[in-house]
């Protein structure tokens, strides 16, 4: 009788439950359930409409004057170059000299003078860089040969460094208007080459030498990012 | 029609992953030919895939023929593919024949790699069984002449050596390479048979592959493979040595082909290629950490600096609940904790990351978080979920304020952190937080079960619900049990009874599977503990495993930085009742092992095991893994005992592979979650191990060195 009812009941259960439910002092993920919960999480990223989650909208079409005005705190806007969307980030942390940007979910921005070291959360991340050289080429106006040392975790965990040479040139000067707010900036590219693919960032830098504006390459797989200090 | 739904299953598993991983291809696989390996058709190429390549390919013919390989790539000059085959009416059965179902092993080992002149040339044992149905060797060599061309050519024995054959070239060398010994179908098979390698007559192939587009590949071949068994038995018609086939790339990942064999058969070739070296998800998706929380300069705030608080029970209360809310925040569990005026010490558990070393990245970030400034000293001390522990690492706190953004941080921690054994750490002082022990957890959800090469069912699987639950009272032992119950599946379907000469200790399986009540995998009490510098030690009591119960002991030696350990382990255990409840039958087993496992230090690991096995039999088994720090394992093993290959059975000997990803490579989430599959040609009696939950090397290898500084760069992810 026991069995009889039994069977149903864990079928019910476990359908509905799919991924398991459990409890107790502290719960702990075990290497047992590993087939089936693969198994769930990919059956549950293919059924129509549950992988796109409430989309947040895009920050350029929210952000307003006003609403940065209103800020206590600096703000940055972030554009993925490939995704086209846009995200804000506000400062967390400063450690010598290393900003700590959170967005609203659990990415974070590395940043050092103004320049992008490091990126987490976004998959294809920059662990760290090396910009020191970049740092005293903005300041001075420009620069050659200028050393860059990207750091990534490779496929397999192991931290590979990526060394550049870079020309760091002046190209142009843009007055940018952040929400009502102008900034005279002057531009420079950064054009590296050297251990992967060669790529090109550029900053617009304004009279008081801040990094108004950057468009920068996480890594070649992820691809660019453009940020800006709308606020500070 | 079973052997068509088994590949399409095998296939489809693969698309998940080739799909997932098709995104960051750097290196894509090569095409492959039709028995698996880089090639034409039918014949192999001398080249090789990518480095750590997995492909799994599927080849089906339109006379009913189907074979499904998984090949690996284990250095860039080694490759090994294990097939599955199928092959109707072949096997002789009375006056008529039967359709068949055929396992084998191919080796292949490049002996040159392509330079700008010299073509690539490798060296091929395909089905090195012997005796088996596609038995071949060959030496081939392959010059990429541009972007667009590829010219193969080749020498064949065995198989690959029937048609336009010639006296082997080799008998100048010596007259035994002559004559080769014949195939006999369904014989026991799977013994090396070095004796009858590149003997007998030999042939010459050769092939083009043109690449009009990035997409497209038309393949023309020369065969030396005169198909003689087939024609034999009327199941193909061989008009021409000449085959064609074209190959569409779909991704990096994904290659389809159609091929025409011997001008009377067309054919289907699916490739699925992945690689652990190209995660989906990149370095992972985890959210980003609580940054390092810098301690203000004595000079500047000299009272935060106090050390008054030391020895009041309050405060140091208080820094423990704070610090526990802080672990738990970063994926860890606080269990214990240790403060001083210039020390703090923390065990904790981490469910939550592959790698230890990030866990120990995420808890120094909480410790700097509340720990009095004073405390200039970390000792981190992660627990397995049995509550052992096996390295402590030692971090001074203004080397992780300095380095948290440092360009080559991770190197310069892993630099100045000391590693010491755990068992050294003093222990006075120490408290556990309040719901470290006792413990208790339960889990209900599916479980799934499979059998894999039953010839009348060739995947049979078992869809059900499991009810389980741990309760750890005092620290270390351990109470676990389960209960089961099947809802879907057809392993109670097996019908072939042992036919084991030896005492049926695995044979018996499907008798296990027949049950349609709830039954217990297993129900064991367990005591964990670290008896000693250098030591770690398990006893085990109950239902240790679905077919076995009874008592175990284990006793591990190793070192915090040593890449070797050895294992000693004893079971004296009976078949339990084939109900799966507290019952047992008559059959007892006494087994005890000596294990050496060995790090090489460029992520492969050994394991020998000596000594006697469930059956009563005597030997060894060699295990060889290749592991990714990021989790993915692939190896193979092979069990030698005193059985001969007669009573042992078909297949000869015991022996397998396996495959183990970690969950959070597909999803790019951190999570300890495994999916793995291992794969036994066949399982017999000789050779058989207990199935031991919680042997002690595999769960404490990644507290202490060479694992932890192998995983070393994400700690500060």
């Amino acid at each position: 009788m026991l069995m009889r009812i039994a069977r149903p009941v864990c079928l019910a259960l476990s359908i509905a439950l799919v991924a398991a439910c459990s409890g107790g002092t502290n719960v702990e993920q075990q290497s047992d359930g590993g087939v089936a919960k693969l198994a769930a999480v990919r059956l549950l990223s293919i059924i129509p409409g549950r992988a796109s989650a409430p989309a947040t909208p895009d920050a350029r079409q929210v952000l307003t004057p006003e609403l940065l005005n209103g800020s206590s705190t600096p703000v940055l806007l972030v554009v993925l170059q490939e995704a086209n969307t846009a995200f804000t980030m506000i400062p967390t942390a400063v450690n010598f000299g290393t900003e700590q940007w959170r967005d609203s979910g659990s990415g974070a921005f590395l940043r050092r003078n103004g320049i992008l070291v490091g990126t987490r959360g976004l998959g294809f991340d920059l662990l760290t860089a090396d910009v020191a050289g970049l740092s005293q080429a903005l300041r001075q106006g420009g620069g050659e040969d200028v050393l860059r040392v990207n750091r990534v975790l490779n496929g397999q965990d192991q931290v590979v460094a990526m060394r550049y040479l870079c020309r760091v040139i002046p190209v142009g000067r843009e007055t940018l208007d952040f929400y009502g707010a102008r900034h005279g900036t002057t531009i420079y590219d950064e054009v590296c080459e050297g251990s992967g693919a060669p790529f090109v960032n550029r900053y617009w830098v304004d009279s008081s030498g801040t990094v108004r504006r950057a468009l920068e390459q996480v890594t070649e797989t992820f691809g660019q990012v453009e940020i800006s200090l709308l606020r500070d | 029609m079973r052997a068509f739904r088994t590949t399409a299953l095998i296939g489809a598993a693969s698309v998940a992953l080739s799909a997932a991983s098709a995104a960051s291809a750097q290196e894509q696989s090569l095409s492959t030919s039709s028995y698996g390996v880089p090639g034409l058709i039918d014949m192999p190429s001398a080249r090789m895939q990518p480095d750590g390549e997995l492909v799994t390919s599927v080849a089906i013919l339109s006379n009913g023929v189907a074979r499904t390989q998984l090949s690996f790539q284990l250095t860039p000059r080694i490759q090994g593919v294990f097939r599955y085959a199928t092959l109707p009416d072949f096997l002789p059965v009375g006056s008529g024949f039967i359709r068949t179902y055929d396992r084998s092993f191919d080796f292949r080992y490049q002996l040159f790699r392509e330079g700008r002149l010299m073509p690539a040339v490798t060296v091929g044992l395909q089905d090195f069984g012997g005796t088996g149905i596609y038995s071949g060797e060959y030496l081939v060599a392959t010059k990429t002449i541009n972007d667009q061309l590829t010219v193969t050519g080749g020498i064949g024995w065995g198989r690959l050596g029937t048609n336009g054959s010639f006296s082997n070239p080799l008998s100048a060398i010596s007259d035994r390479f002559d004559t080769r010994p014949g195939f006999v179908p369904g014989s026991s098979g799977g013994e090396f048979s070095t004796g009858q390698w590149f003997r007998g007559d030999a042939a010459l192939f050769a092939g083009v592959e043109y690449r009009p587009t990035d997409r497209w590949t038309l393949k023309a071949e020369y065969s030396s493979d005169a198909y003689l068994e087939e024609e034999a038995r009327g199941i193909f018609t061989r008009k021409t040595p000449l085959n064609f086939g074209v190959e569409y790339r779909v991704n990096d990942g994904i290659n389809v082909g159609a091929y025409v064999l011997g001008g009377s058969e067309v054919g289907l070739n699916l490739q699925f290629g992945v690689n652990p070296k190209r995660p989906p998800q990149g370095s992972g998706r985890d959210p980003a950490p609580r940054p390092v929380t810098v301690r203000p300069a004595r000079s500047d705030i000299p009272e935060a600096w106090t050390t008054v608080w030391v020895g009041n029970e309050a405060v140091e209360t208080a820094v423990g609940t704070t610090l526990d809310a802080l672990m738990t925040e970063a994926g860890l569990e606080l269990i214990g904790y240790d403060l001083s005026a210039d020390r703090a010490e923390v065990r904790f558990r981490n469910p939550t990351y592959i790698s230890q070393a990030q866990a120990m990245g995420r808890a120094v970030r909480a410790m700097s978080a509340i720990v009095p400034a004073s405390v200039e000293t970390f000792v981190l001390i992660p627990e397995t979920a049995t509550s052992l522990a096996g390295g402590a690492v030692v971090l001074r706190r203004s080397d992780i304020e300095a380095l948290e953004n440092s360009p080559n941080g991770a190197a310069e921690v892993l630099a100045v952190a000391g590693l010491v054994d755990a068992v050294t750490v003093r222990d006075q002082g120490r408290r556990y937080t309040e719901d470290a022990y006792p413990r208790f957890n339960w889990n209900l959800g599916p479980y799934f079960g499979y059998s894999l090469f039953d010839p009348d069912d060739p995947l049979r699987y078992d869809i059900g619900a499991e009810l389980s639950a741990s309760w750890e009272p005092v620290r270390g032992m351990v109470v676990e049990g389960a209960l089961r119950q099947r809802i879907v599946g057809n392993r109670d379907e097996s019908n072939r009874p042992s036919n084991s000469v030896l005492p049926r200790v695995r044979t018996d399986t499907p008798e296990f599977l027949k049950t349609n009540d709830p039954f217990i995998p297993y129900l064991t009490a367990e005591y964990f503990f670290r008896p000693g510098k250098d030591l770690y030690a398990r006893t085990s009591a109950g239902l240790l495993e679905d077919q076995f119960g009874g008592v175990s002991a284990e006793l591990l030696w190793k070192p915090v930085a040593s890449p070797l350990a050895i294992g000693l382990e004893v079971n004296q255990v009976r078949q339990r009742d084939f109900d799966g409840l507290l019952g047992f039958q008559d059959l007892d087993a006494t087994t005890a092992f000596v294990s050496a496992y060995y790090d090489h230090g460029n992520r492969f690991f050994s394991q020998v095991d000596v000594g006697q096995y469930l059956a009563g039999d005597r030997g060894a088994t060699y295990r060889l893994t290749r592991e990714f720090s990021n989790g993915w394992q692939v190896g193979a093993f092979a069990t030698m005992t005193n059985v001969s290959a007669e009573d042992f059975g078909e297949g000869s000997f015991d022996k397998g592979i396996f495959l183990s990803l970690p969950v959070s490579w597909l999803t790019g989430r951190p999570s300890r979650d495994r999916a793995g599959v291992e794969i036994k040609p066949i399982q017999r009696d000789g050779g058989a191990r207990l199935n031991l939950r919680h042997r002690l090397y595999p769960q404490v290898r990644d507290l202490s060195d060479p694992q932890l500084g192998e995983q070393w760069g994400r700690f500060w992810r």
